[in-house]
């Protein structure tokens, strides 16, 4: 009789849900689904084969000229405001005087350039994708003409305007 | 013998009855507060038409500004609304005369002041300000972090205005 009791026992109870356990796994479901909805974690799942090329144009003001040594081009950069890999710097790089805007003696604002600083124009090549909100870096962030991107390489740490962004292919 | 092979019923007990309350206090919570919004949303519902502006911005940026675009709030994602109409002229520069002591209004050289206009449905709340989107408080003054296809930048909105469909 015992031997009959403990093989009961040891055959193991089966797991059965009642109500109140669904009840609990339905909320939990709900609040992880309104959570991704909420932040656009949906959005973001993205898989790397349907990343595009996206040539990003951009500008750097006002920075020591002696920098520009710092730009070479096929050199990688990383945006540290976006913890992503950013692009890869182009040969097309221009290094221009710095602009600077002044008011002179009777009120009006004149634009100089500022000796031993320069302005940097070029591109960078980019992954990402063309949605009709914008392009997403990476597939997840956004950016735009007037955004500022603080980017760095292994040599050199700046902050860009990103100036114009052209489907790889599609640039006139 | 027979062993006694009938299963225990669950017993209905106090933590079931407390998680059941719960559970119950969030969905009816969430029922209400749609439910809220669903009707503060018939009864007060508008079209707005308003201006945001954005001060001195390069040249290069003003043909990114398009009519037709969806307006999104930066920071928290709001759907602002649809761009109707784009503006823009040379920005202002108010500078200071020294021989004269006077304030002197002219161009900033590259730089350009861009208006857009932008139509949104938008609910009147109990403090009577316009809320877009279910959470945007939109009003003169406001400072709009804004997001377009083609341009992100900052503006303020300038005029605001119901209009008739």
């Amino acid at each position: 009789m015992s031997e009959k009791n403990s093989a009961a026992k040891a055959s193991g109870k089966k797991l059965r849900l009642n109500i109140i356990d669904f009840l609990i796994i339905v909320v939990i479901l709900g609040a992880v689904a309104g959570i991704a909805l909420r932040f656009g974690v949906v959005e973001k799942v993205v898989t790397k084969s349907s990343l595009s090329s996206a040539y990003v144009s951009f500008l750097i003001q006002d920075i020591q000229d002696e920098s520009a040594n710092y730009f070479v081009a096929g050199d990688s950069f990383y945006s540290q405001t976006h913890s992503a890999e950013f692009g890869v710097l182009q040969s097309n790089i221009q290094f221009l005087p710095a602009e600077a805007y002044i008011n002179n003696e009777v009120g009006e604002l004149l634009k100089v350039y500022k000796e031993d600083r320069i302005d940097v124009r070029g591109v960078f090549l980019c992954e990402g994708i063309f949605t009709d909100e914008g392009f997403l870096l990476n597939g997840t962030s956004y950016i735009a003409p007037g955004s500022t991107v603080h980017v760095l390489s292994s040599t050199i740490d700046v902050t860009l305007t990103v100036t114009e962004i052209d489907a790889v292919g599609a640039e006139s | 013998m027979s062993v006694n092979t009938t299963q225990k019923k669950h017993k209905f007990n106090v933590i079931d009855a407390v998680i059941l309350v719960v559970i119950c206090a969030v969905v009816a919570a969430a029922a209400f507060l749609l439910g809220s919004r669903n009707a503060q949303s018939e009864q007060n519902s508008v079209t707005l038409e308003y201006i945001v502006e954005f001060r001195t911005i390069r040249d290069e940026f003003v043909d990114n500004i398009n009519v037709g675009v969806k307006l999104v709030d930066a920071s928290k994602k709001y759907s602002l609304g649809d761009v109707v109409a784009v503006t823009s002229k040379t920005a202002t520069f108010i500078g200071t005369d020294f021989t004269s002591g006077q304030l002197v209004y002219g161009d900033y050289p590259d730089h350009s002041d861009v208006q857009i206009t932008v139509r949104s449905n938008a609910v009147i709340n109990d403090s009577g300000r316009y809320v877009i989107d279910g959470g945007y408080e939109m009003s003169v003054g406001a400072t709009v972090y804004a997001r377009m296809p083609d341009y992100t930048g900052t503006g303020y909105c300038t005029q605001i205005k119901e209009i008739k469909d």
